[in-house]
């Protein structure tokens, strides 16, 4: 995005298997969208594939709009 | 540094040791930390980030691959110039801080890293059941490395010390209440859980604790804790944690 001032935005999905067998996948998502604002980041957690991809979704979403 | 050519010394385990204070201590733990002679010192990021770096990897590394690594979107002879400047300021704290032969770099082998030490003596509480491992232990895996750095190598490296860290007091927690020293287990027990709330082992071993000190009230709220944490992902504890906790009061109270 030409003029746009540089930013760096940073997401960080960890994922690992727990010994549930009803639901063993976790994962835990923390993200910045701006590395220079460690303050400003969010930290959740998930336990399906379909909730990882809508939170890079969003995540994205917001980096692109500049939020 | 320029122009000393000194073969690089092979590090082991089993250092010799004087008894004396190290004069260089790195701190990686919570924060970026580097202690020459006693004294805090104040460095550029750009240092910072060399001496975390082969902090980190403790081991010999070439310098173009230190330079590629932390300056990724700089051309190269940039990339070597930063590295150099990078290497200056760090010799100017202090000549023990940074090995160099030919064309490796490596931290040097009398510099003190708390992140190594957390590490040893995480793996250590993972296979061996001494008195020293559970003192030494516990105060040491409380805090994540370099926690606020989001370059890539230290994102990757601070997962890996996490997993380790987070297994090794889950086992200091059940190996303290097995004996018998309850206060401390729930420290470390709950110290793993804030660590990620996600991981039931963690919850486990704290329900153990409560269960081993005749609380099964707090053993409940632990679980509750527990399903609650995974409710808000729409899932259930597993089996196992059901388990560990019907003995103690019915489905009717669990539900």
């Amino acid at each position: 995005m030409p003029g746009a001032p540089e930013r760096t935005a940073v997401l960080v999905i960890r994922a690992w298997i727990e010994e549930n067998e009803a639901s063993p996948l976790r994962f835990r998502i923390t993200s910045t969208l701006d590395v220079t604002a460690p303050r400003e980041r969010d930290t959740f957690g998930a336990a399906s594939e379909e909730d990882v991809l809508q939170a890079v979704r969003d995540w994205l979403r917001a980096f692109v709009s500049g939020e | 540094m320029a122009g000393t050519s000194r073969s690089l010394r092979v590090r082991d385990g089993a250092r010799a040791r004087s008894g004396a204070s190290p004069a260089v201590r790195l701190r990686l733990l919570h924060a970026f930390e580097l202690v020459c002679d006693g004294e805090p010192v104040t460095l550029p990021m750009s240092a910072q980030r060399v001496a975390a770096f082969l902090a980190v990897h403790d081991r010999p590394l070439m310098r173009s691959y230190v330079a590629g690594s932390l300056w990724l979107d700089t051309p190269e002879e940039r990339a070597q110039a930063s590295l150099r400047s990078a290497l200056w300021r760090l010799h100017r704290c202090s000549r023990e801080l940074v090995e160099a032969a030919g064309h490796r770099l490596a931290i040097g082998p009398e510099v003190e890293v708390d992140l190594r030490k957390a590490e040893e003596l995480a793996r250590r509480a993972l296979r061996e059941t001494g008195p020293d491992v559970l003192e030494l232990a516990a105060g040491r895996l409380t805090e994540d490395l370099l926690p606020d750095w989001y370059d890539d190598w230290v994102l990757l490296e601070r997962e890996q010390f996490r997993q380790l860290r987070l297994r090794a007091l889950d086992a200091l927690c059940d190996r303290l209440t097995c004996e018998g020293r309850l206060g401390e287990a729930l420290d470390v027990g709950l110290t793993a859980v804030v660590g990620e709330p996600l991981r039931e082992s963690a919850h486990r071993a704290v329900i153990r604790v409560h269960l081993a000190d005749g609380n099964p009230g707090e053993a409940i709220r632990q679980y509750r804790l527990c399903r609650r944490l995974l409710g808000e992902l729409g899932i259930r504890p597993s089996q196992q944690i059901e388990d560990l906790v019907r003995g103690v009061t019915d489905a009717e109270t669990l539900a």
